[in-house]
């Protein structure tokens, strides 16, 4: 018997394992788990304030949102063709600190040759980088290509300084993993809830982070326009952040 | 729309129900598909061919399961399509890994005529065999070797990590290995 007898073998197995296992996705993704957005434990060093203003965001939309029935049960889904299919599960961030890399940095904005060799393609983009004081090596990027923010960072080093909760279920676009989710604010003053899209992935070993928000009532163009940030970084391909000098 | 809705319209053969059912389960079937060919320009040819063959199946059909009824379909179009590939180039997907790991439950036979006979033995003990599973290794089992899905995004689904998935399709195919002996089916 060659394997591939079995593998076809398992293709006619009863009905109710195929049905419990779709119904176990459905499942999976409307319950909490824990995904810590930090990929490295970083030393109690000096202190860089960085990305305070996104993680003062997040934490913002916590307290003020800490309700289940803010956030969306529905799984929003951006189609891109021959790329894949990207999902967006709701979820929602839990505390933030400053992001701290441990050492002392330096910033300036990148020029526009840095930014076409770290975001090709990308229409409307800008950014500021932070290299390590000493080395002169690039640690972090914070940049934009229209409403979309993308950080990236070193390879073992922090995106951003937040846990997410939710379910990290990973979509696949052109064979990298990408996990996505989305959190909706409770309406303000004149009654306007927001949107934001984010998402984790890795282009080689630098880890990227990217988010879109605004107006649930613009929901879909922000949809769109993330998930086309986050294929065309994909496309791309991996990213070398040592060919950006300080 | 519901799965009987959506039966209904095929047995009224109306065109809306190629669009219900496009709508509910596209997505279902090229992940089955894609999983197995590694190709989005196949995997659409796969959809259009199952979607055509539920057509022509219901009726007389009135599936029970919708969702693994073309489930079914897309994954049996997929494995004939990978076959006739096959001979120019490596199966895409996650194929070639899948295949080596079910590899461990079984052994080469000599006959490749009984492995036809064998079959429905073969899914008969498949079916005990998962029934006696617990629900999440049975789930991740059939994730992987009936929807061949790659072993990360198996992991994300679960809430795993990728050591933990590989340990649990690890101890399953050595007990399916087992199982098929205690079955009598000659290895």
């Amino acid at each position: 018997m060659k394997s591939q007898t079995l593998f076809a073998a398992m293709g006619n197995i009863d009905d109710k394992f195929i049905s419990e296992e779709a119904e176990d996705i459905r499942a999976t993704r409307s319950n909490s788990i824990v995904a810590k957005a930090k990929n490295v434990s970083r030393p109690l060093r000096r202190f860089a304030p960085i990305a305070a203003c996104l993680a003062l965001a997040i934490a913002l939309t916590v307290v003020l949102g800490q309700n289940a029935g803010w956030f969306g049960s529905r799984v929003y889904t951006a189609d891109l063709g021959s790329h894949g299919t990207l999902n967006f599960y709701p979820s929602a961030a839990v505390g933030a600190d400053s992001l701290d890399f441990g050492v002392d940095v330096t910033s300036r904005n990148l020029t526009e040759d840095e930014l076409s060799v770290l975001f090709s393609h990308l229409p409307e983009t800008s950014a500021y980088g932070l290299f390590h004081a000493a080395n002169k090596n690039l640690l972090h990027v914070e940049g934009h290509s229209g409403h979309t923010k993308i950080i990236l960072s070193a390879p073992g080093l922090p995106t951003v300084d937040s846990s997410i909760t939710g379910h990290e279920a990973a979509s696949e676009l052109n064979g990298v993993p990408v996990s996505a989710g989305y959190f909706i604010t409770k309406e303000n003053s004149q009654g306007i809830k927001n949107i934001i899209y984010f998402a984790f992935f890795s282009l080689g070993d630098v880890p990227v982070y990217v988010e879109c928000g605004g107006v649930q009532s613009e929901n879909e163009a922000l949809k769109s326009e993330i998930a086309l940030v986050i294929a065309q970084l994909i496309q791309n391909g991996t990213l070398g952040l040592s060919v950006i000098p300080q | 729309m519901d799965d009987e809705e959506i039966i209904g319209r095929f047995w009224e053969r109306s065109e809306s129900a190629i669009c219900a059912l496009d709508a509910k389960y596209a997505k279902y079937c090229r992940s089955i598909a894609y999983n197995i060919l590694g190709n989005a320009e196949e995997t659409e040819e796969v959809l259009n061919d199952a979607y055509s063959r539920v057509w022509n199946a219901i009726p007389p059909e009135r599936p029970k399961q919708l969702r693994a009824f073309i489930g079914k379909i897309a994954r049996n179009l997929s494995l004939d399509r990978l076959a006739k590939t096959k001979a120019s180039k490596r199966g895409g997907g996650q194929m070639d890994l899948i295949l080596s790991e079910l590899a461990e439950c079984i052994a080469d036979r000599r006959n490749p005529y009984d492995e036809l006979a064998e079959t429905a033995a073969i899914t008969d003990a498949l079916n005990t065999f998962l029934a006696e599973q617990s629900v999440q290794n049975r789930r991740v089992f059939v994730r992987r070797y009936w929807r061949a899905v790659s072993l990360e995004a198996i992991a994300g689904d679960c809430g795993m990590s990728i050591g933990q998935v590989k340990s649990i399709l690890f101890r399953m195919r050595k007990k399916l290995r087992q199982h098929l002996e205690s079955e009598g089916i000659d290895l």
